[in-house]
Protein backbone atom coordinates (compact mmCIF):
# COMPACT_ATOMS: atom_id res chain seq x y z
CA UNK A 1 0.00 0.00 0.00
CA UNK A 2 1.14 3.48 -0.77
CA UNK A 3 1.67 5.83 2.13
CA UNK A 4 -0.28 9.02 2.57
CA UNK A 5 2.92 11.00 2.18
CA UNK A 6 3.15 14.31 3.95
CA UNK A 7 -0.54 14.79 3.74
CA UNK A 8 -2.20 13.10 6.59
CA UNK A 9 -0.31 12.29 9.60
CA UNK A 10 -0.22 15.39 11.69
CA UNK A 11 0.99 16.60 14.14
CA UNK A 12 4.13 16.99 12.04
CA UNK A 13 4.32 20.05 9.86
CA UNK A 14 2.65 19.17 6.63
CA UNK A 15 1.86 21.03 3.47
CA UNK A 16 -1.72 21.64 4.47
CA UNK A 17 -2.13 21.48 8.24
CA UNK A 18 -5.73 22.48 7.83
CA UNK A 19 -6.55 19.35 5.88
CA UNK A 20 -9.24 17.81 8.04
CA UNK A 21 -11.99 17.20 5.49
CA UNK A 22 -12.87 16.11 1.99
CA UNK A 23 -16.09 16.49 0.01
CA UNK A 24 -18.49 13.56 0.37
CA UNK A 25 -20.97 12.38 -2.26
CA UNK A 26 -23.35 9.51 -1.56
CA UNK A 27 -23.67 8.02 -5.06
CA UNK A 28 -27.45 8.37 -4.94
CA UNK A 29 -28.04 11.98 -5.88
CA UNK A 30 -25.29 14.12 -4.32
CA UNK A 31 -23.22 16.47 -6.40
CA UNK A 32 -21.67 19.96 -6.39
CA UNK A 33 -22.01 22.51 -9.13
CA UNK A 34 -21.21 26.12 -9.97
CA UNK A 35 -22.50 28.20 -12.85
CA UNK A 36 -21.21 31.37 -14.44
CA UNK A 37 -17.63 30.16 -14.71
CA UNK A 38 -17.17 31.13 -18.33
CA UNK A 39 -15.53 28.29 -20.18
CA UNK A 40 -12.37 26.31 -20.48
CA UNK A 41 -11.45 26.57 -24.14
CA UNK A 42 -9.91 23.92 -26.35
CA UNK A 43 -7.24 26.38 -27.39
CA UNK A 44 -5.69 26.61 -23.90
CA UNK A 45 -3.35 24.33 -22.00
CA UNK A 46 -5.37 23.21 -19.01
CA UNK A 47 -4.53 21.13 -15.97
CA UNK A 48 -6.58 19.32 -13.32
CA UNK A 49 -5.38 17.65 -10.13
CA UNK A 50 -7.49 16.00 -7.44
CA UNK A 51 -7.74 13.12 -5.00
CA UNK A 52 -10.63 10.69 -5.29
CA UNK A 53 -11.88 7.72 -3.31
CA UNK A 54 -14.71 5.55 -4.58
CA UNK A 55 -16.93 4.14 -1.85
CA UNK A 56 -19.16 1.86 -3.92
CA UNK A 57 -18.38 -1.77 -3.15
CA UNK A 58 -19.81 -3.07 -6.43
CA UNK A 59 -19.67 -1.51 -9.87
CA UNK A 60 -22.18 -0.98 -12.62
CA UNK A 61 -21.54 0.10 -16.18
CA UNK A 62 -22.72 3.68 -15.81
CA UNK A 63 -20.47 6.58 -16.65
CA UNK A 64 -19.47 8.00 -13.29
CA UNK A 65 -18.54 11.66 -13.50
CA UNK A 66 -15.59 13.00 -11.58
CA UNK A 67 -15.52 16.48 -13.09
CA UNK A 68 -17.48 18.05 -15.93
CA UNK A 69 -18.09 21.27 -17.83
CA UNK A 70 -21.24 22.06 -19.78
CA UNK A 71 -23.74 24.72 -20.60
CA UNK A 72 -26.99 23.74 -18.88
CA UNK A 73 -28.99 21.62 -21.31
CA UNK A 74 -26.26 21.79 -23.93
CA UNK A 75 -23.73 19.00 -24.29
CA UNK A 76 -22.39 20.29 -27.59
CA UNK A 77 -20.28 23.41 -27.01
CA UNK A 78 -17.11 23.25 -24.89
CA UNK A 79 -18.45 20.17 -23.17
CA UNK A 80 -15.88 18.31 -21.08
CA UNK A 81 -16.30 15.12 -19.15
CA UNK A 82 -13.75 13.38 -16.96
CA UNK A 83 -15.14 10.11 -15.67
CA UNK A 84 -14.64 6.48 -14.82
CA UNK A 85 -16.59 3.62 -16.31
CA UNK A 86 -16.64 0.11 -14.87
CA UNK A 87 -18.07 -2.11 -17.59
CA UNK A 88 -16.71 -5.29 -19.09
CA UNK A 89 -14.07 -4.21 -21.56
CA UNK A 90 -14.51 -0.60 -20.49
CA UNK A 91 -12.71 -0.57 -17.18
CA UNK A 92 -11.33 2.83 -17.92
CA UNK A 93 -10.92 6.53 -17.25
CA UNK A 94 -12.17 8.82 -19.99
CA UNK A 95 -11.46 12.41 -20.99
CA UNK A 96 -13.82 13.82 -23.62
CA UNK A 97 -13.83 17.35 -25.02
CA UNK A 98 -16.48 18.45 -27.51
CA UNK A 99 -16.19 21.87 -29.08
CA UNK A 100 -19.24 21.25 -31.26
CA UNK A 101 -20.95 17.98 -30.42
CA UNK A 102 -19.55 14.60 -31.28
CA UNK A 103 -18.77 15.84 -34.80
CA UNK A 104 -15.98 18.00 -33.37
CA UNK A 105 -14.45 16.29 -30.38
CA UNK A 106 -11.55 14.37 -28.94
CA UNK A 107 -11.72 11.44 -26.53
CA UNK A 108 -8.94 9.59 -24.80
CA UNK A 109 -9.34 6.43 -22.72
CA UNK A 110 -6.99 4.85 -20.25
CA UNK A 111 -7.74 1.25 -19.38
CA UNK A 112 -6.87 0.52 -15.78
CA UNK A 113 -5.58 -2.92 -16.72
CA UNK A 114 -3.11 -4.10 -19.37
CA UNK A 115 -0.36 -1.54 -19.91
CA UNK A 116 -1.53 0.42 -16.87
CA UNK A 117 -1.89 -2.55 -14.53
CA UNK A 118 1.37 -1.86 -12.71
CA UNK A 119 0.29 1.72 -12.08
CA UNK A 120 -3.32 1.18 -11.03
CA UNK A 121 -3.19 -2.37 -9.65
CA UNK A 122 -6.15 -3.48 -11.74
CA UNK A 123 -5.48 -6.90 -13.24
CA UNK A 124 -8.20 -7.30 -15.86
CA UNK A 125 -11.06 -5.70 -17.73
CA UNK A 126 -13.40 -6.73 -14.92
CA UNK A 127 -11.09 -5.84 -12.02
CA UNK A 128 -12.83 -2.58 -11.26
CA UNK A 129 -11.88 0.43 -9.20
CA UNK A 130 -14.17 0.29 -6.17
CA UNK A 131 -13.94 0.16 -2.39
CA UNK A 132 -13.91 -3.61 -2.13
CA UNK A 133 -11.10 -4.19 -4.62
CA UNK A 134 -7.84 -4.39 -2.69
CA UNK A 135 -5.83 -4.67 -5.91
CA UNK A 136 -6.23 -0.99 -6.68
CA UNK A 137 -3.24 1.17 -5.76
CA UNK A 138 -4.61 3.65 -3.27
CA UNK A 139 -3.07 5.53 -0.38
CA UNK A 140 -3.67 4.62 3.26
CA UNK A 141 -6.96 6.47 3.27
CA UNK A 142 -8.17 4.78 0.10
CA UNK A 143 -7.53 7.69 -2.24
CA UNK A 144 -6.01 7.90 -5.71
CA UNK A 145 -4.37 11.05 -7.00
CA UNK A 146 -5.36 11.87 -10.59
CA UNK A 147 -3.99 14.61 -12.79
CA UNK A 148 -4.96 15.50 -16.33
CA UNK A 149 -3.02 17.81 -18.62
CA UNK A 150 -4.63 19.02 -21.80
CA UNK A 151 -2.65 20.73 -24.56
CA UNK A 152 -4.68 23.19 -26.56
CA UNK A 153 -4.63 23.61 -30.31
CA UNK A 154 -5.73 26.34 -32.68
CA UNK A 155 -9.27 26.87 -33.83
CA UNK A 156 -9.82 25.08 -37.12
CA UNK A 157 -7.20 22.46 -36.38
CA UNK A 158 -8.17 18.83 -35.88
CA UNK A 159 -8.56 17.63 -32.33
CA UNK A 160 -6.00 15.15 -31.21
CA UNK A 161 -6.54 12.17 -28.96
CA UNK A 162 -2.94 12.50 -27.80
CA UNK A 163 -3.40 16.04 -26.57
CA UNK A 164 -4.33 14.95 -23.05
CA UNK A 165 -2.28 13.00 -20.52
CA UNK A 166 -3.48 11.24 -17.39
CA UNK A 167 -1.35 10.63 -14.31
CA UNK A 168 -2.36 8.08 -11.65
CA UNK A 169 -0.55 8.56 -8.35
CA UNK A 170 2.03 10.64 -10.15
CA UNK A 171 2.70 8.12 -12.92
CA UNK A 172 1.93 8.78 -16.56
CA UNK A 173 -0.64 6.31 -17.82
CA UNK A 174 -0.58 4.74 -21.25
CA UNK A 175 -3.49 5.89 -23.37
CA UNK A 176 -5.45 2.89 -24.52
CA UNK A 177 -7.38 4.43 -27.34
CA UNK A 178 -8.71 7.69 -28.56
CA UNK A 179 -11.30 8.98 -30.94
CA UNK A 180 -11.26 12.26 -32.76
CA UNK A 181 -13.54 13.94 -35.22
CA UNK A 182 -13.72 17.30 -36.93
CA UNK A 183 -11.87 20.43 -35.87
CA UNK A 184 -11.72 22.72 -32.86
CA UNK A 185 -14.58 25.20 -33.09
CA UNK A 186 -14.63 28.70 -31.58
CA UNK A 187 -17.87 28.99 -29.62
CA UNK A 188 -17.18 32.50 -28.42
CA UNK A 189 -18.22 33.41 -24.90
CA UNK A 190 -20.25 30.68 -23.26
CA UNK A 191 -21.73 30.53 -19.78
CA UNK A 192 -20.72 27.15 -18.49
CA UNK A 193 -21.18 25.18 -15.33
CA UNK A 194 -18.60 23.04 -13.62
CA UNK A 195 -19.80 19.98 -11.78
CA UNK A 196 -18.16 17.56 -9.39
CA UNK A 197 -19.69 14.09 -9.37
CA UNK A 198 -22.33 15.11 -11.91
CA UNK A 199 -22.90 15.63 -15.60
CA UNK A 200 -23.69 19.36 -15.53
CA UNK A 201 -25.47 19.06 -18.87
CA UNK A 202 -28.48 17.16 -17.50
CA UNK A 203 -27.80 16.54 -13.77
CA UNK A 204 -28.66 12.88 -14.27
CA UNK A 205 -28.47 10.78 -11.11
CA UNK A 206 -27.41 7.85 -13.31
CA UNK A 207 -24.01 9.49 -13.55
CA UNK A 208 -23.34 10.61 -9.99
CA UNK A 209 -20.42 9.10 -8.11
CA UNK A 210 -20.26 7.47 -4.70
CA UNK A 211 -17.02 9.10 -3.73
CA UNK A 212 -14.93 11.32 -1.56
CA UNK A 213 -13.18 14.11 -3.42
CA UNK A 214 -10.35 16.26 -2.11
CA UNK A 215 -7.96 19.07 -3.05
CA UNK A 216 -9.05 20.10 -6.50
CA UNK A 217 -6.41 22.19 -8.22
CA UNK A 218 -6.99 23.63 -11.69
CA UNK A 219 -4.54 25.61 -13.78
CA UNK A 220 -5.96 27.42 -16.79
CA UNK A 221 -2.62 28.35 -18.30
CA UNK A 222 0.39 26.22 -17.54
CA UNK A 223 2.92 28.62 -19.02
CA UNK A 224 1.79 31.50 -16.83
CA UNK A 225 1.59 29.28 -13.78
CA UNK A 226 5.14 28.03 -14.16
CA UNK A 227 6.54 31.50 -14.67
CA UNK A 228 4.70 33.17 -11.80
CA UNK A 229 4.93 30.60 -9.06
CA UNK A 230 7.86 29.52 -7.00
CA UNK A 231 6.68 26.01 -7.53
CA UNK A 232 10.06 24.51 -8.31
CA UNK A 233 8.82 22.76 -11.39
CA UNK A 234 9.63 23.43 -15.00
CA UNK A 235 7.45 20.89 -16.69
CA UNK A 236 4.15 19.10 -16.38
CA UNK A 237 5.51 15.87 -14.93
CA UNK A 238 7.33 17.75 -12.18
CA UNK A 239 4.19 19.66 -11.25
CA UNK A 240 2.32 16.38 -11.02
CA UNK A 241 5.03 14.92 -8.80
CA UNK A 242 4.93 17.87 -6.42
CA UNK A 243 1.16 17.70 -6.13
CA UNK A 244 1.21 13.97 -5.64
CA UNK A 245 4.03 13.83 -3.11
CA UNK A 246 2.86 16.79 -1.07
CA UNK A 247 -0.82 16.21 -1.55
CA UNK A 248 -1.63 19.82 -2.16
CA UNK A 249 -0.04 22.83 -3.82
CA UNK A 250 0.39 25.07 -0.78
CA UNK A 251 3.90 25.97 0.23
CA UNK A 252 5.51 27.77 -2.69
CA UNK A 253 2.38 28.57 -4.56
CA UNK A 254 1.18 32.14 -4.80
CA UNK A 255 -2.46 32.80 -4.12
CA UNK A 256 -3.73 34.12 -7.38
CA UNK A 257 -7.06 34.31 -9.16
CA UNK A 258 -5.50 32.73 -12.22
CA UNK A 259 -5.66 29.24 -10.76
CA UNK A 260 -8.19 27.47 -8.65
CA UNK A 261 -7.62 25.58 -5.44
CA UNK A 262 -10.44 23.97 -3.50
CA UNK A 263 -9.53 22.26 -0.25
CA UNK A 264 -13.05 21.24 0.84
CA UNK A 265 -12.32 22.19 4.43
CA UNK A 266 -15.99 22.41 5.35
CA UNK A 267 -16.32 24.94 2.57
CA UNK A 268 -17.43 24.88 -1.05
CA UNK A 269 -15.53 28.11 -1.76
CA UNK A 270 -12.10 28.16 -3.33
CA UNK A 271 -9.19 29.03 -1.08
CA UNK A 272 -6.92 31.13 -3.25
CA UNK A 273 -9.04 33.98 -4.52
CA UNK A 274 -10.23 32.45 -7.76
CA UNK A 275 -13.72 33.41 -6.65
CA UNK A 276 -16.15 30.54 -7.02
CA UNK A 277 -18.45 28.79 -4.60
CA UNK A 278 -19.90 25.43 -5.47
CA UNK A 279 -23.50 24.66 -4.58
CA UNK A 280 -23.80 21.34 -2.79
CA UNK A 281 -26.90 19.47 -3.93
CA UNK A 282 -29.03 16.81 -2.23
CA UNK A 283 -26.96 16.48 0.89
CA UNK A 284 -23.40 16.54 -0.42
CA UNK A 285 -21.30 17.18 2.65
CA UNK A 286 -17.83 16.70 4.12
CA UNK A 287 -16.04 13.77 5.64
CA UNK A 288 -13.05 13.61 7.95
CA UNK A 289 -11.78 10.72 5.80
CA UNK A 290 -9.72 13.12 3.69
CA UNK A 291 -7.01 12.27 1.20
CA UNK B 1 -27.87 10.20 6.46
CA UNK B 2 -26.34 12.94 8.57
CA UNK B 3 -22.62 12.86 9.14
CA UNK B 4 -21.56 13.21 12.76
CA UNK B 5 -18.00 13.97 13.81
CA UNK B 6 -16.60 12.11 16.80
CA UNK B 7 -13.52 12.64 18.89
CA UNK B 8 -12.56 9.34 20.41
CA UNK B 9 -9.86 8.29 22.79
CA UNK B 10 -7.03 6.47 21.05
CA UNK B 11 -6.81 4.17 24.06
CA UNK B 12 -8.25 0.79 23.10
CA UNK B 13 -9.13 2.18 19.68
CA UNK B 14 -6.83 0.03 17.60
CA UNK B 15 -9.46 -2.56 16.85
CA UNK B 16 -12.52 -0.36 16.66
CA UNK B 17 -14.84 -1.49 13.94
CA UNK B 18 -18.36 -0.32 14.59
CA UNK B 19 -20.75 0.20 11.71
CA UNK B 20 -20.89 3.69 10.27
CA UNK B 21 -17.25 4.57 10.87
CA UNK B 22 -15.60 6.22 7.92
CA UNK B 23 -12.03 5.56 8.93
CA UNK B 24 -9.82 3.03 10.52
CA UNK B 25 -7.81 3.90 13.59
CA UNK B 26 -4.63 3.92 11.52
CA UNK B 27 -5.91 6.53 9.11
CA UNK B 28 -7.83 8.84 11.41
CA UNK B 29 -6.53 12.29 12.20
CA UNK B 30 -4.72 12.31 15.56
CA UNK B 31 -4.46 15.17 18.01
CA UNK B 32 -1.07 16.73 18.63
CA UNK B 33 -0.45 14.57 21.70
CA UNK B 34 -1.98 11.58 19.87
CA UNK B 35 -4.41 10.90 22.69
CA UNK B 36 -7.44 11.65 20.53
CA UNK B 37 -8.62 10.77 17.06
CA UNK B 38 -11.13 12.51 14.79
CA UNK B 39 -13.51 10.36 12.78
CA UNK B 40 -16.70 10.94 10.90
CA UNK B 41 -19.63 8.66 11.43
CA UNK B 42 -22.90 7.98 9.66
CA UNK B 43 -25.55 6.37 11.82
CA UNK B 44 -27.65 6.83 14.94
CA UNK B 45 -26.15 9.09 17.58
CA UNK B 46 -23.68 6.96 19.53
CA UNK B 47 -23.56 6.53 23.28
CA UNK B 48 -20.58 7.37 25.46
CA UNK B 49 -18.71 4.27 24.39
CA UNK B 50 -18.64 2.18 21.27
CA UNK B 51 -16.90 -1.14 20.90
CA UNK B 52 -14.91 -0.38 24.04
CA UNK B 53 -13.75 2.99 22.74
CA UNK B 54 -14.46 6.13 24.73
CA UNK B 55 -16.21 8.88 22.81
CA UNK B 56 -14.96 12.23 24.08
CA UNK B 57 -17.08 14.52 21.96
CA UNK B 58 -19.90 14.27 19.43
CA UNK B 59 -20.15 17.23 17.10
CA UNK B 60 -21.75 18.60 14.00
CA UNK B 61 -19.39 19.95 11.41
CA UNK B 62 -19.52 23.56 12.60
CA UNK B 63 -18.46 22.63 16.10
CA UNK B 64 -15.91 20.23 14.71
CA UNK B 65 -14.34 22.94 12.59
CA UNK B 66 -13.97 25.14 15.64
CA UNK B 67 -12.43 22.39 17.71
CA UNK B 68 -10.00 21.48 14.94
CA UNK B 69 -8.55 24.98 14.98
CA UNK B 70 -7.51 24.68 18.61
CA UNK B 71 -3.91 24.01 19.58
CA UNK B 72 -4.72 20.47 20.59
CA UNK B 73 -5.25 19.63 16.96
CA UNK B 74 -3.83 22.30 14.73
CA UNK B 75 -0.23 23.24 14.13
CA UNK B 76 0.15 26.20 11.84
CA UNK B 77 2.41 25.71 8.88
CA UNK B 78 5.68 27.42 9.60
CA UNK B 79 6.34 28.24 5.95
Amino acid sequence: MISVFARNYGPVTICDPNNFYAASFDGVDDYAIVSGVGSIKATTDYFWSYWIKYNNTTSDGNLRWQWGQSISGNNQEDFIRILYQAATGNNRIEFNYRTSGTANQMTTYWNLYGANSSITGSTSSTDYWNASNTNINVNANGYVHLAFAYSGAAVGQPSSASSVRCYWNGQLMTATAGATSGNIINNGVTNNQWGIGINPYNLSTSNVSNMYFDSLFMIPDMAVFKSVNGFGASNEAQIVQILYNNGCPTGGIVNDARWLEMEFENSWTDSNGYGITLTAANGATFTSNHA
Amino acid sequence: METTYLIISTENAQTMNFAGLEQTFESCRKSVDESMCLISYKGPMPNDTFDGVTIINTMDIQECLTVMQTSEWFIANEE
